[in-house]
């Protein structure tokens, strides 16, 4: 997934993420968290404060910065926070949102999509064909 | 604020490589490292 640390989407389902990865990193799944913003523009996604945030909302995940800003751009990556399932292959199966829900929707933080996804690697089962984008801040691309 | 959606890579595509900083252990991570268990 790419996240970022200021990101208000992303601050949105910090808990939900945390919650997500804890209940599925035991069925074998690995997790890992990129932010691939321009720290220069944006000093609040420095290395210094995503380990700080990391600290503060327990990730359970490597956090790894993306200085560069290469992996994004191999991820064709757009947003915070955008996700992806890759199968046992390592061929993407899912992408896109979280669940539906976004600051000030008023719905319930579920990661109802993105667990679906999962489930159905567990279980085998085609992936839904309809997903949905996520949507958030757009990734801070150096100029 | 204004909202972007993502890109939605195609589905099928194989996961780029990776191998980035993590910023809490400060040691490098790459793909191979945070793959998951297949057990089955």
């Amino acid at each position: 997934m790419f996240i970022c640390n200021h990101c208000p989407f992303v601050k949105h389902v910090n808990d939900e993420i945390v919650r997500l990865c804890n209940d599925y990193h035991v069925t074998g799944f690995g997790f890992v968290a990129i932010n691939s913003n321009d720290v220069e523009n944006y000093p609040d996604d420095s290395p210094e404060n995503m380990k700080i945030t990391s600290e503060e909302n327990n990730y359970p995940f490597p956090y790894l910065f993306d200085e560069l800003q290469e992996i994004a751009k191999a991820y064709n990556a757009a947003c915070t926070p955008d996700f992806y399932v890759f199968d046992s292959e390592m061929k993407l199966v899912y992408r896109g949102q979280l669940d539906n829900a976004r600051p000030g929707n008023m719905i319930q933080v579920n990661g109802r999509d993105l667990r679906e996804a999962l489930d159905n690697i567990l279980s085998n089962s085609p992936q839904r064909k309809d997903q949905k984008p996520s949507i958030g801040c757009g990734i801070k691309w150096k100029n | 604020m204004s909202l972007t959606p993502s890109n939605m890579m195609p589905l099928g595509t194989l996961a780029p490589d990776f191998n980035l900083l993590d910023v809490v252990t400060e040691e490098m991570v790459s793909l191979a490292d945070i793959k998951g268990e297949k057990e089955r």
